[in-house]
């Protein structure tokens, strides 16, 4: 056993040194799941749902990524709503052997998402061709799209779909890009609880149904010119398009005002007249 | 506008800038673990990688096991067994917690806590490896598949965290790993860690040529 022992040294550090690498990237890209996280706590508030999908080790993925939102190992979070699509041996199998194994996530994706959905996929190498058309489907629904990649899955292939938010395992090692995605979603879950929890998302309005026309209800800030203040913290604002009622609750804003709007709540003034 | 996008989000309660830095934190604190751990383990997980190559070698079936998050790592490493691509020979590998049918129907008619050993009851023979999860090592269907395992002279091995609860205690297990760490989530990314190279180690062992 002393000489197995001797023979596994050289292996053992030679698995720590392939992961030190990778690991330390990722606390550099840690900018990127916080914009993410912030994304996904706006499309929650709307009532949004999270859709996970993967094959191979990534299937139990997304069903580990999915469980940690619908049942939070940390006492007191709330429950988010979350389902894998990779679950279902039978809606799986089902669909491959009628459509094709690349269909499998991305009709289920048109059945069952809705536009305020956010759609989470696994790029990792195996067979991504079923991700890449579910995250494709995604975002002509609508969706909130994110990927998580690997090293030789981020480009090309991630390049032509317009993924909302990447975020990458800086690996070509399948497993070692395994390990950074389980630490890129428990992060990426506690971060979306930060960000739901805050007042900013807390006094948000529900989602606007208007028919897409809505400029202040956007999942990105947008500034806009405040033409009137109104009673209850609200304010009429100026979109370059027309006028819209948004709630200036957060900031000390004037008519006038350029104020930075997200998911219809000034976030910021950012200067104007009305001072 | 261009330093960022949020200038004052959540309006004093949190920043982005706050947010990245715990999460940069984060990051190293897990990379941190699963380097500890490859130190403080690695050597009993070669010893343990050794035992099960010899097991594959002799016919032996690998079964994986845990509750939530830690029943997809146990799906994780079963495939991992089961179809490692071109890097390594595939080993017969199951997890057993896929099947809604029968996990439904021991939970319903059973018990909740017999999920795991009625299915190692079944499926399990002498020479056979059970590999159970636990973050908190005190998952009681996973305890008493270990104890069913250790029954049909199965190789035992258990993954836990903070401390290793009565895995550890009531030695549950012939091979245990117990990460040090009271956060479930970087007990579940060094546990990954220790099972991707517990694999890696199983490919090169010179017991499984």
């Amino acid at each position: 056993m002393a000489m197995g022992q001797q023979a596994g040294t050289a292996p053992l550090d030679e698995a720590a040194a392939r992961r030190a690498g990778p690991g330390k990237a990722l606390a550099a890209d840690a900018g990127r799941i916080v914009m993410c996280a912030l994304d996904m706590a706006e499309r929650f508030h709307r009532k949004g749902r999270l859709l996970t999908f993967g094959n191979g080790a990534a299937a139990a993925d997304a069903g580990h990524l999915a469980v940690e939102f619908t049942h939070p190992v940390i006492v007191g979070k709330r429950a988010l709503p979350a389902i894998s699509l990779a679950n279902d041996a039978a809606a799986v199998s089902g669909l491959a052997a009628a459509s094709g194994y690349e269909s499998v996530f991305a009709t289920q994706l048109r059945l069952l998402g809705r536009p305020e959905d956010i759609a989470v996929g696994f790029l990792t190498g195996d067979g991504c061709g079923s991700v890449r058309a579910a995250l494709a489907a995604a975002r002509d629904l609508g969706m909130l799209t994110v990927a998580l990649t690997a090293s030789g899955s981020d480009d090309g292939v991630v390049n032509g779909l317009e993924i909302h938010h990447v975020l990458p395992a800086r690996t070509g090692d399948p497993r070692v890009a395994r390990e950074i995605h389980v630490t890129i979603y428990h992060v990426l879950w506690e971060l979306v609880h930060v960000f739901y929890e805050d007042p900013v998302f807390s006094l948000a309005p529900a989602a606007c149904h208007d028919d897409g026309a809505c400029v202040t209800c956007a999942d990105t800030a947008v500034p806009v010119r405040v033409t009137e203040v109104r009673d209850g913290g609200l304010a009429v604002v100026d979109t370059g398009s027309g006028t819209e009622e948004i709630s200036v609750a957060l900031v000390e804003a004037r008519v006038g005002d350029v104020v930075l709007v997200h998911a219809k709540e000034a976030i910021a003034v950012l200067g104007g007249d009305g001072a | 506008m261009t330093g960022t996008l949020y200038p004052f989000l959540g309006t004093g309660q949190v920043t982005v800038e706050d947010v990245t830095r715990s999460s940069v934190e984060k990051a190293g604190e897990s990379l941190a673990l699963r380097l500890r751990v490859l130190e403080g383990l690695g050597p009993a997980l070669a010893e343990c990688a050794d035992v099960l190559a010899a097991a594959f070698r002799s016919g032996g079936r690998l079964y994986t096991f845990g509750n939530g998050g830690s029943s997809t790592d146990a799906q994780s490493v079963a495939q991992l067994f089961l179809t490692p691509g071109a890097d390594g020979r595939s080993l017969p590998a199951m997890s057993l917690t896929g099947d809604a049918a029968l996990l439904t129907a021991l939970g319903n008619d059973v018990d909740f806590d017999v999920i795991f050993a009625r299915q190692l009851a079944a499926l399990g023979r002498r020479g056979d490896i059970a590999l159970g999860l636990s973050t908190s090592g005190g998952s009681a269907n996973v305890l008493r598949g270990l104890e069913e395992a250790r029954r049909r002279e199965m190789v035992t091995v258990g993954f836990a965290g903070s401390g290793g609860g009565r895995m550890a205690t009531e030695e549950l297990a012939d091979h245990l790993f117990v990460i040090p760490s009271s956060s479930v989530h970087r007990v579940q990314e060094a546990q990954t860690t220790a099972c991707h190279v517990l694999w890696e180690l199983v490919q090169r062992s010179p017991a499984g040529a």
